[in-house]
């Protein structure tokens, strides 16, 4: 084997290295200058200098852009560098097994000019100048740079720098297992104290009772045996048995908390909302399916196509389309590698609605990120903060690129999301990630789009990526706390172009009515996919030696349940394999017919002819017994805190202007548009409301509105999309915290034009550990927590009549380790509840936020709300006790008022629409006025409750008043309160008593607002 | 053929402005003829049944080796690679936007159709993907049937790499000179010299351009209500009629 080594650089300057040297001054590191250049090693059975004349005739087809990049193969010295010789070279690779895509790509560049058999990987190289230490350049490369999960990183010294060109190695998979048993089996005869160490050796993240229910199943008595025998399997389970179970029994693929039975008890003497003590059998069915079927009967709503039980959840809003929405979380990769994490967190929830039904197309994304303050830790922090994880903005940066590249390369706009920083987030970032994706009603062939079948004798066909070890124990690993032992394995890197070749042939495949079902491959890989499938038909038979492998010495186990990405397994009638495969070929895609469903009744397993596992279905998916948990609520509790500083100001001997000021900065309420507008979000050229809008294009937007018309729909329909969360609102009431969460993503959608009486709701959880033991002292009150907050999401729901359509959950959300100073901490997320709405809408009467013009009407809708606990500004500012209160949410209110708002939107009565959340009245008015550069004086009590009260049901909204008559009539019988005016004059005036409290120029409010990047 | 020419539309590979492409030529009063790539290698003579090509923007090859460099490959060598030049021979026109842009000067039919490369798109000043609206000018020297009746345009740009940089200045005053740069951004937006975003070949036959027409093909896609001309539709529908005028011709 023959190495080459090929470093490009570029020769323009760009601003790519001046944020690295900005993190490493952060870091008291005294870098003054990196220069970025791309490394490529290839490595083939030619002799060197074959190789070489390869490398000389496609260095400018592939590798460099002679307009603008040098290359060079030898190690001349400094060549890419002007002669200027960098104090120390760093080079970040990954490591073997992990995806590299830019590697992939040359390969197949290399191949379609005739060069077969090169193998390449990829780097990037950084020359670093100035006066560091080579201590200090190892930290650029772990801190800043590199990951060291799955990238290696080395560097040079100078002097050193050259022999880079003479020790030339790509990196190669060497895998434990090549060593061990292709099949084991698990001794079910030793004690469960030696099974649960086994269970927590092998990651499979099994209690007790579930060990304890398969030692009863595997015995000498168990019904299977004669037919294991038969195939030559023992009375004992074998490896691969015991990773379906430990997968497909996992809390992140079953959800045993919510389906528990729960012991519910209330320990206080008056309370809000009270529930009473009570047995709840499964919260999903009491709080989550039964809202949705009530309001369905209720409401006589004839839209919900598909709802709880497919990938994603369907609705027709559309005479010609069906529209699928779903929301995921992928919190612990992230977490591991912000990037990795992120990137197939939204290409998997994309590969959830191509899953849903036969499959729909993707058309927008949606993300949502909670974490620490990036700018954290300050000065003086670092003690504090836990060790080994990433720092926020770090991560941040991280999670955001993630959902950039997986979204802009797969051509999916990104049209709304939020970003939500509080201290308890610093343990484990939430990311969560949605798509809406459209299908037609029916197929060319006549079958109805949402109806999934599987005949017995369809193949089984996984299509996409081949399997490799990156991926393995996803689902069981998220279902466990994060901590230092936390699996590499589980952290892998999307590969967009793989997905979108992928999406593009299924949706061709789909039209040509060539398969019957399919389902996405992602947690729990073939065991979750092709286990749920064989339901449909009673049975399947698989043999994992077919599928294609990254890499030789996967051992059976590891292909049954690795979740190696861009993956989905179809259903295919065996007249139609033919056509599938060659129509795959065509496109470049890899598809391989892995078996056959059948109705024996099991989950049939081989590796060649040899069976490694055969499960009844029975006991895979029916026979677990039910969780038994126990809940209480006695109150909100003091909140503990990781950080001993407490931030906030005075309330008093401020002035209003500083006020504003810094909750108008804070992370919360001050301008995304740095991130957003690296997102692509008009992409398929349908979205109607994008996330910044005015003449300007600073005005952001409450919701995202998708123009259904482009994807084959009617001419007027849209769907608006919008979010809502108010996590701290838990540390009061969970109950409060769901209605709030509802609300805002309701208030949203209603604010762009969206129709309360065709909207609907998905429900993501986000939590600590709410199961009680030695670990978790608190489980039963975080439990209560949970149930709580169900209970106020379902009563919201029935009050609005908004079904729930999909939802998830993550119940593992704590970091337990220890911090900067040594000493061992737990930081649990707050309980957390992202709910997204989607409303039917239309695009002639939809409205965005900006103030339009001068002379118009500016009115306060909703009633004014009182109490400031859980705000923004509280936050910041001391409150005192008259203030400490969370405003109540009037159901009944709010609902007649959303069916106003969308009458108002028919009429075209609003000039513009903005609704109050993070921030209160006066960020939303400030926020009003940038998008056509206008400003507004107006008539506000001074009072901190009412500029940042953040009460529900509540929008700012401007009226021409040539409208004003009929908004006065439509709005009669609701509150609604006159402040004043839209000016020509760019300032904002708050004035009380005809006297003038706060003035101050829109633009000085622009530049606090304006995030600094 | 008929009144509603047939145009190809590109797909596949990572392409993904290819349904919204395919819409404007429809909606532009033309026959859109969406092809994946693999089916065109695979049989180029598909080319010559069209009187016209797009290639649409997105992230072909995922964009890994440098924006569009792995598609002007595919297209560049072979039989397809004759083919091509021979519908570049015929003077039909050929439009590239965004990637499409790219792979056209990566393939060197721009800014000349001689397979030399005098300009490419470089990484944005910045740095990074920008998504956001601009206001775009024709140049009065501008000569080409494409933005023929268009004196400025409002549409968005969605890039990480559009910045024109050319081999040598002598290049860019002959473009001047020429009429060959066609669109302007009205202010700097990414670093582009002269702030150019789109060129043409010297016979006006090929188009590229970084903004994207496809994407404000109705005005319910404005980025503010004020704007009720669909500015990106009359590029569709100057190529269609273009399409007509050469069928005939």
């Amino acid at each position: 084997m023959t190495c080459l080594r090929i470093e490009v650089q570029q020769v323009l300057e760009t601003h790519a290295g001046t944020r690295i040297v900005k993190d490493a001054n952060l870091l008291g590191i005294p870098l003054r200058h990196v220069k970025i250049t791309k490394g490529y090693i290839l490595e083939a059975e030619h002799t060197h200098s074959v190789l070489s004349k390869v490398v000389e005739e496609v260095v400018f087809d592939l590798f460099c852009d002679p307009l603008i990049e040098t290359y060079t193969t030898v190690a001349e010295p400094w060549s890419l560098w002007n002669q200027t010789e960098p104090n120390f070279v760093l080079e970040v690779s990954f490591r073997a097994g992990v995806t590299d895509n830019v590697g992939r790509s040359v390969e197949e560049a290399l191949s379609f000019l005739g060069h077969e058999g090169i193998a390449v990987s990829t780097s990037t190289l950084y020359a670093l100048f100035g006066n560091l230490t080579e201590m200090q350049a190892l930290e650029i490369g772990q801190q800043i740079l590199g990951n060291t999960l799955i990238e290696d990183i080395r560097v040079w010294s100078a002097g050193t720098a050259d022999r880079r060109f003479v020790d030339i190695s790509r990196p190669k998979v060497q895998l434990e297992s090549q060593n061990v048993n292709l099949l084991t089996t698990i001794d079910m005869r030793q004690s469960i104290e030696d099974l649960l160490l086994e269970s927590q050796e092998r990651c499979w993240a099994l209690n007790r009772e579930e060990l304890s229910h398969i030692q009863d199943h595997f015995t000498e008595q168990n019904p299977d045996r004669a037919r294991r025998v038969a195939l030559g399997l023992s009375i004992d389970p074998t490896d691969v048995e015991m990773e379906i179970l430990a997968q497909t029994w996992s809390e992140h693929c079953k959800h045993k908390i919510f389906n528990a039975q729960i012991t519910y008890t209330e320990n206080l003497a008056a309370i809000e909302h009270s529930l009473g003590d009570q047995t709840i059998n499964s919260l999903f069915r009491t709080y989550i399916r039964s809202a949705t079927e009530t309001i369905e009967t209720n409401r006589n709503i004839d839209w919900l196509r598909s709802v709880f039980h497919d990938n994603a959840g369907v609705v027709r809003f559309d005479q010609q389309l069906d529209v699928a929405i779903k929301v995921e979380t992928h919190n612990s990769p992230s977490a591991l590698d912000p990037y990795g994490g992120a990137i197939t967190g939204i290409l998997g929830v994309n590969r959830d609605v191509l899953g849903v039904g036969l499959g729909a197309k993707p058309i927008s994304n949606m993300d949502v990120f909670c974490t620490a303050d990036p700018s954290w830790p300050l000065l003086g922090m670092e003690e504090q903060m836990p060790v080994g994880l990433f720092y926020p903005g770090r991560l941040l940066e991280g999670i955001h690129k993630g959902v950039e590249e997986g979204g802009n390369k797969s051509g999916i706009p990104t049209i709304n999301g939020a970003m939500f920083v509080d201290r308890d987030y610093a343990g484990k970032p939430l990311v969560f990630v949605g798509t809406v994706g459209v299908m037609p009603h029916r197929l060319p062939n006549g079958h109805s789009t949402v109806d999934k079948t599987v005949e017995i004798g369809d193949r089984i066909v996984m299509v996409g990526g081949a399997i490799g070890a990156d991926g393995i124990h996803g689902a069981t690993f998220s279902s466990l706390e994060l901590n230092e032992n936390s699996p590499v394995t589980a952290v892998q890197i999307g590969d967009p172009l793989t997905q979108k070749r992928m999406l593009d042939f299924i949706l061709e495949a789909r039209d040509l009515g060539l398969y019957t079902c399919i389902t996405d491959n992602g947690a729990g890989g073939l065991s979750s996919s092709v286990g749920e499938m064989a339901c449909f038909s009673g049975g399947a038979r698989l043999d994992l030696q077919r599928a294609p492998t990254k890499y030789a010495g996967l051992v059976p186990w590891e292909l049954m349940v690795s979740e190696s990405q861009e993956r989905m397994t179809l259903a295919v009638p065996p007249d139609k394999l033919d056509r599938l495969l060659q129509l795959a070929k065509q496109r470049g895609v890899v598809a391989t017919d892995l078996g056959y469903f059948s109705d024996s009744g099991y989950l049939d397993v081989y590796y060649g002819i040899v069976c490694v596992a055969s499960l009844s279905l029975n006991f895979l998916h029916d026979s677990l017994p039910q969780m038994k948990l126990v809940a209480c609520w006695d109150g909100p509790r003091k909140r503990e805190t990781w950080l001993d500083e407490d931030y906030r100001y005075p309330n008093t001997n401020v002035s209003w202007l500083t006020k504003i000021h810094r909750v108008l900065s804070s992370p919360n309420v001050r301008s995304k548009e740095s991130w957003v507008r690296q997102y692509d979000h008009e992409v398929q050229g349908a979205t109607h409301i994008k996330p910044f809008g005015g003449k300007t294009q600073t005005g952001p937007n409450d919701a995202g509105v998708i123009w259904l018309y482009p994807h084959g729909g009617e001419r007027q329909n849209a769907v608006a999309i919008g979010c809502g969360l108010a996590p701290r609102m838990s540390l009061y009431d969970p109950y409060l915290m769901a209605q709030y969460a509802v609300d805002e993503a309701i208030r949203n959608v209603v604010a762009v034009g969206g129709d309360i009486d065709n909207l609907c709701l998905l429900d993501n959880f986000c939590w600590p550990d709410p199961v009680q033991s030695s670990k978790t002292p608190d489980g039963e009150y975080k439990l209560g927590q949970l149930v709580r907050c169900c209970a106020g999401l379902h009563e919201i729901c029935l009050q609005y009549g908004t079904p729930l359509v999909s939802g998830k959950d993550s119940m593992k959300n704590d970091f337990r380790g220890v911090n900067g100073g040594g000493e061992p901490m737990v930081i649990s997320i707050l309980p957390t509840l992202l709910v997204t709405a989607m409303a039917k809408s239309s695009v002639q009467a939809t409205q965005t936020s900006d103030f339009k013009l001068a002379g118009d009407l500016i009115y306060l809708i909703g009633k004014d709300a009182l109490g400031l606990s859980g705000s923004e500004y509280a936050e910041h500012f001391v409150i005192d006790a008259s203030q400490s209160a969370v405003p109540p949410v009037d159901m009944e209110m709010n609902h007649r008022l959303y069916k106003k708002m969308f009458e108002g939107h028919q009429r075209q009565l609003f000039a513009s629409v903005h609704d109050i959340s993070d921030g209160g009245l006066v960020c939303a008015l400030i926020e009003s006025c940038f998008g056509n550069g206008l400003g507004c004086r107006v008539e506000i009590e001074p009072t901190d409750q009412a500029l940042f009260s953040e009460g529900t049901g509540r929008f700012v909204v401007s009226i021409s008043p040539n409208n004003h008559q009929d908004f006065l009539r439509l709005f009669a019988e609701l509150p609604h309160q006159y402040l004043g005016a839209v000016t020509e004059e760019t300032t904002l005036t708050l004035e009380w008593d005809e006297r003038v409290y706060c003035s101050a120029s829109v633009e000085s409010f622009f530049v606090v607002w304006r995030e600094d990047d | 053929m008929t009144d509603q020419p047939p145009i190809m539309v590109l797909h596949g590979e990572g392409i993904n402005c290819d349904q919204e492409t395919a819409l404007a030529v429809r909606t532009a009063g033309g026959t859109p003829i969406p092809t994946h790539i693999n089916d065109l290698v695979a049989e180029p003579e598909r080319l010559m049944r069209c009187a016209g090509l797009i290639i649409p923007g997105g992230f072909s090859f995922g964009d890994d080796l440098g924006a569009g460099r792995l598609l002007a490959l595919r297209l560049k060598y072979g039989a397809l690679g004759d083919m091509l030049r021979l519908f570049v021979q015929s003077e039909k026109p050929i439009l590239g936007i965004c990637n499409g842009f790219q792979v056209l000067t990566q393939l060197g039919l721009l800014p000349n159709a001689n397979g030399v490369r005098e300009v490419t798109l470089a990484e944005n000043q910045q740095g990074r993907f920008l998504n956001c609206w601009v206001r775009l000018e024709v140049p009065v020297q501008a000569s080409c049937f494409w933005l023929q009746g268009m004196t400025s345009l409002y549409l968005p740009i969605r890039h990480k790499e559009g910045r024109v940089v050319f081999s040598d200045p002598s290049v860019h005053q002959r473009l001047v000179d020429n009429g060959q740069i066609v669109l302007r951004y009205q202010e700097a937006m990414n670093g582009s010299t002269d702030r150019i975003a789109g060129i043409c070949d010297p016979t006006g036959c090929i188009l590229g351009l970084m903004p994207h027409p496809e994407a404000f093909i109705f005005s319910e896609t404005a980025p503010n209500g004020d704007i009720v001309q669909a500015e990106g539709l009359t590029l569709f529908q100057n190529m269609v009629q273009y399409c007509q005028q050469w069928t005939v011709g």
